[in-house]
């Protein structure tokens, strides 16, 4: 065993630990999000990370098939962003518009139900348009690497890394400092007190869906340049693997999700040196569950309960 | 004659008769009527990650049913079936096609873990199948009757790896599965050997199918400093395993894995770059006059459609010798006939010679290793000279 904690693995695995868990903390923030104004589990979250994931993958098909790519990979790469962002967010606004703003007056357990609902129509619309075949991603740039000593780090976990670092300052700034982030705040806080005091709460609702699924969609396109395979399940196991961040880190705060995610992935990562490989998920699941049992609000959690 | 002589005529004449068709087949018999098709089930994963090599199989055994167009007078329908590539949709397959009157046998399963418990309900119901691709090791050495194969036993696949690898000098080998009863089984035995000829395994770990990333387990192996990684397990994961290998800082190990890897769409297409030079194991190259005609109708092949095309004209081949053509045009077959008839098999196909040994295992199957090569632009699985 000792072989394997020498730094140089260490740092890999950092690496690795890093990059899927900004993936992780991109998903579960819209999980986080959601709860956090709504207090329901948004379980169809997966599913619009599957749909971006997919708007990038079109997107991209479509400029390397034009030749487009070739001359400009980088504003392709961005303009697959920008579509697969505005999927998601298209989705993420019907479903809030469709399934679950019917039923917010309805018990609980109702939008979770229609949530699981949409989930399973969103998996099978997309298997029904990709015929349930594996896609692959397009290589559209040469992955090139940094040699330091012998730790070599590719430019997409770099890109990956920083990409879902800004964005989570972006949100942060975004929900602290602009006024629609007030707003959103205030609506999680207290929804009557927030519409009393002129805010269009069904308004914030929305945004929050459109920010979440924003997120959910660069996570998507993110993960499909890296991965490189896609199809109608990819949103299953990371949905759960994000929601259980989002619970570890204290579902309804924000910056509780980040830490969950990075915490979540980090775990993945350097929880295989100690164990055979095929525990990966294992690891994840069982953090969850000791992490629960001594505090049952998450990392993070107490903010949230003087929040509600 | 008195009335007692007449009625034990009667008993007598009544237990010739039964004993003589229960003579005829100690399994029961299929019996076609007239006018109805013969159906031959075929269970393949035809949605999923494996899709691309579940629909090959499909179209290599559909081409041989559209061929052959009529049998003794019947239709021939193919019943394909979405198994999966798993125990529990492939046994409710076998539950299924087992008790359709007019099934005669089946092309499958696909994955060595659905034909394994598959294989049990055929062989409660005694309706013989032929797997294409189903290719490990104990599934032939469970002694059930039914089970043929026109892919080989993955024990001369495993051997046949081990010894390309141990010609090469790799001695430091780490191995890698997909935890499958295919994955597995067939690391496991490359290792095995590998170790019997003295090369060190540095590594041996399992990951699971569906899972995207598999840098952690590629950063544990990395100090070992492999100089081959082989992998048992599908393309899916396979090519996956060859992407992230350079990431991982093992770009200068070698990269080989099965017949499960041997798909153009999959591995040569979907790997990029990286795919480039790694090895896989198959079976000889199908007849190229047959590959022309696949290619025309189906686009490029895959990897089982032609164990699936000579799978489907051996069931058809023991129909016509098991059968007995009744008056009326229906036909009876008995089912130990029609298996009889399966395991003496002497066919000239499009993937060789095919005969059975006893176990249900395929004689004479040759493991070609092949590498991911570029030449004129074009990528393709070329046949190394070993």
């Amino acid at each position: 065993m000792s072989y394997l904690l020498n730094p140089e693995i260490i740092i890999d695995q950092i690496i690795n630990g890093l990059t899927i868990g900004g993936i992780y903390a991109l998903i579960a923030l819209g999980y986080t999000l959601v709860y956090g104004i709504l207090f329901m589990i948004n379980f169809a979250h997966g599913e619009i990370y599957m749909f971006g994931s997919f708007g990038g993958f079109a997107a991209l098909t479509y400029f390397v098939n034009s030749g487009f790519a070739t001359n400009h990979p980088a504003i392709s790469i961005t303009a697959a962003f920008l579509v697969a962002m505005l999927v998601s967010s298209v989705l993420g606004a019907l479903l809030e518009r469709i399934a679950y703003r019917p039923l917010r007056k309805a018990p609980r357990l109702a939008p979770l139900i229609s949530a699981i609902g949409a989930s399973i129509f969103l998996q099978n619309v997309m298997m029904l348009i990709i015929k349930a075949r594996m896609q692959v991603y397009p290589d559209v740039i040469p992955e090139q690497f940094i040699d330091v000593g012998s730790i070599s780090i590719s430019y997409f976990q770099i890109f990956i890394i920083l990409g879902s670092v800004l964005l989570m300052v972006g949100l942060y700034l975004f929900i602290r400092k602009t006024k629609i982030g007030t707003a959103m705040r205030a609506v999680a806080e207290n929804k009557e007190a927030a519409a009393l005091m002129g805010i269009d709460v069904n308004r914030i609702i929305l945004i929050t869906f459109i920010i979440g699924s924003t997120l959910a969609a660069a996570a998507g396109v993110m993960v499909g340049i890296y991965y490189t395979q896609i199809n109608h399940m990819m949103g299953f196991i990371p949905g759960i693997k994000a929601f259980t961040a989002a619970v570890l880190g204290g579902i309804g705060n924000p910056v509780g999700a980040m830490l969950g995610g990075y915490f979540l992935g980090m775990a993945e990562a350097l929880g295989v040196l100690f164990m055979p490989a095929e525990y990966k998920d294992v690891i994840a699941f069982s953090l969850l569950v000791l992490v629960l049992i001594f505090r049952p609000r998450g990392i993070l959690g107490e903010v949230v309960s003087e929040r509600a | 004659m008195t009335k007692r002589a007449s009625l034990l005529l009667l008993i007598t004449l009544f237990m010739v008769f039964t004993a003589f068709t229960a003579h005829a087949d100690d399994w029961g018999t299929i019996t076609i009527p007239a006018g109805k098709p013969i159906k031959i089930g075929l269970g393949a994963m035809l949605t999923g990650d494996y899709a691309s090599l579940g629909i090959d199989i499909k179209n290599g055994a559909e081409m041989a049913v559209e061929e052959k167009g009529t049998l003794l007078g019947h239709g021939i329908e193919l019943q394909a079936e979405d198994d999966g590539c798993a125990g529990p949709p492939s046994v409710a397959i076998a539950e299924k096609l087992c008790n359709d009157p007019l099934i005669v046998g089946l092309v499958g399963y696909m994955c060595s873990g659905g034909s394994k418990p598959a294989s049990d309900v055929h062989n409660k119901y005694k309706v013989v199948m032929v797997s294409p691709s189903s290719t490990a090791l104990e599934l032939t050495a469970r002694g059930i009757p039914v089970f043929f194969r026109t892919c080989w036993n993955d024990k001369i696949q495993a051997k046949r790896a081990a010894a390309f690898a141990w010609s090469q000098k790799w001695t430091k080998v780490a191995a890698i599965h997909d935890k499958s009863d295919y994955g597995q089984s067939l690391a496991e035995d490359f290792a095995e050997n590998m170790r019997a000829k003295g090369a060190e395994i540095v590594a041996f770990e399992g990951i699971t199918r569906g899972d995207k990333d598999f840098s952690p387990v590629l950063t544990k192996i990395k100090p070992f400093r492999p100089q081959l990684i082989y992998f048992g397990g599908m393309a899916a994961e396979g090519v996956l395993i060859v992407r992230q290998m350079k990431r991982a800082g093992l770009g200068k190990a070698h990269f080989m894995s099965d017949d499960g890897c041997y798909t153009e769409k999959d591995f040569i297409q979907a790997g990029g770059n990286a795919a480039l030079g790694s090895y896989v194991t198959y079976a000889k190259e199908p007849d190229p006059v047959w590959v022309k005609k696949f290619e025309a109708k189906y686009g490029p092949r895959q990897t089982f459609s032609p164990q699936a095309y000579d799978a489907a004209n051996i069931l058809m081949m023991a129909v016509e010798k098991a059968a007995q053509k009744k008056p009326d045009g229906s036909l009876l077959i008995g089912k130990k006939a029609l298996r009889d008839a399966v395991s003496a098999t002497r066919l000239e196909g499009i993937t060789g010679t095919i005969s059975f040994d006893k176990y249900g295992d395929r004689t004479g199957s040759v493991v070609v290793i092949y590498k991911v090569v570029e030449e004129k632009g074009k990528r393709f699985f070329k046949a190394m000279e070993f």
